[in-house]
């Protein structure tokens, strides 16, 4: 390290940060954009007051109840805490819209996936069924239900043929990059192959090697919904959710998805 | 609160998003100003209603809110460039396909008479290094937060950051390092 001495280092590094230097915006620029969000914000709050006509069913994430509550909540967008995992919910057949905010179909907690291998991608093909084994080990933001699914940016039937490296920065979930052969788009893409963030691949709910990874493999079909890691298209760095949002292809599921999409 | 927790009650109360549109407002219209000039103007309220929009997907595991909201603004920039008006910035660093509008801001640095040394050096990193160390000389950011906002791994950032120093040190024939406040100390 250069000591604070060093006046041709200081120099160089300041002549660099002072060469990005900027005016900061008007006044008004700020004020635009405030009232952008606020008529965004507007619009969000009367498309929940459609509910009341029954055109749209009120769901509100857990996390952000607790949040808006005042409790001391670990932000996550599908809000993965880690804090209790729940057990697997099994939906097989098209979802009961229920009272409150959870929709399920069959009974929660009854089958954990039929996992045939662990770990290593690509040694043994892992199909079970319901939500994707490990991908539970979360408290969710959204509740897998028709409205929320539907409410997805993306949504594929799709084989995995690759796993590929960590596609995050040291998460603890450690994501993969993992690419699909896409059988069918219900929402949001075109084409054949897809890739995109999931979390790693391990054996879920009833593995030893992966405390928090998902039990998948190469040649796993699952159906997969997500959204995009920051806005914008659909698969523009797209991220599989987990928390049922992705899940182990069954027929019944499979047609409840398209019903959902159509 | 913190912006973290301002982000998660935002779901439920979108008032709650208010304080980061004040707070974090003059670092993204530098951020953007110092890639599209004026244009920053339009584009901050772009960043402000794509983070609305999508900030249920914010993932605290990838980085706090701040990294995210610079991501966003990332992929607004970047959205910008592709647009058919970005003709006219022909001629900008193709990275991974994409202009990354280096031409812009070289003619704002030399606009703001930037040593052409210093001009030099940054047009002769990789956009990838050369990104990182913007990140943290202008946005000062952590190359954690780079990292996030990249979406690679930590340790790649850091080994970009080191090499756009090494190469920024070695076109300014200057002995340096990254000063403290460049390192990822800082908490986020």
């Amino acid at each position: 390290m250069t000591g604070p001495g060093d006046t041709k280092h200081r120099d160089a590094w300041d002549e660099l940060v002072a060469a990005g230097q900027t005016r900061p915006p008007d006044a008004s620029v700020v004020r635009d954009a405030m009232t952008a969000v606020r008529g965004a914000a507007a619009q969000e709050r009367r498309s929940d007051e459609s509910v009341s006509t029954g055109r749209r069913r009120p769901w509100a994430p857990r996390w952000a109840i607790a949040a808006a509550a005042g409790g001391a909540v670990v932000v996550s967008v599908v809000a993965w805490t880690l804090l209790a995992p729940s057990g697997p919910d099994r939906p097989v057949g098209p979802l009961v819209q229920g009272p409150g905010n959870t929709s399920t179909a069959g009974s929660p907690g009854t089958a954990n996936p039929s996992v045939t291998s662990t770990q290593s991608p690509g040694e043994t093909d892992v199909q079970g069924v319901g939500p994707l084994a490990g991908s539970d080990m979360a408290s969710c933001a959204f509740d897998y239900n028709a409205e929320t699914l539907a409410d997805r940016g993306f949504a594929f039937d799709g084989v995995i043929i690759a796993v590929g490296p960590e596609g995050g920065s040291g998460y603890p979930l450690q994501d993969r990059i993992v690419t699909f052969s896409v059988t069918h788009w219900y929402k949001g893409g075109s084409g054949d192959e897809v890739s995109l963030d999931m979390w790693g691949p391990g054996v879920g709910a009833a593995g030893t090697d992966s405390e928090y990874g998902a039990a998948y493999s190469i040649g796993t079909r699952l159906l997969v919904s997500g959204e995009p890691r920051w806005g914008g298209a659909p698969l523009d760095d797209a991220v599989a959710w987990p928390c049922g949002f992705t899940r182990y292809y069954d027929e019944a599921t499979a047609a409840f998805w398209a019903a959902v999409f159509e | 609160m913190n912006d973290d927790e301002l982000l998660a009650r935002s779901i439920v109360d979108p008032s709650a998003f208010e304080p980061l549109v004040e707070g974090h407002s003059t670092a993204l219209h530098a951020y953007l100003a110092r890639r599209v000039g004026p244009d920053a103007d339009d584009l901050l309220g772009e960043v402000w209603l794509a983070a609305f929009k999508s900030r249920a997907s914010f993932d605290a595991r990838r980085g706090g809110a701040r990294a995210w909201l610079f991501g966003v603004a990332r992929h607004v920039l970047l959205a910008q460039l592709r647009r058919p008006r970005a003709a006219e910035w022909q001629g900008g660093i193709q990275c991974d396909g994409i202009d990354d509008g280096w031409d812009r801001v070289d003619e704002r640095l030399m606009a703001d008479a930037a040593g052409p040394a210093l001009r030099e050096a940054l047009a002769s990193l990789a956009p990838g290094d050369r990104e990182v160390l913007l990140l943290v000389a202008w946005e000062q950011l952590t190359p954690t937060e780079a990292a996030a906002i990249l979406d690679i791994p930590a340790g790649t950032a850091r080994s970009r950051l080191h090499r756009a120093r090494e190469q920024l040190r070695v076109r300014l024939n200057v002995a340096g390092s990254v000063p403290s406040h460049a390192s990822d100390t800082r908490s986020s």
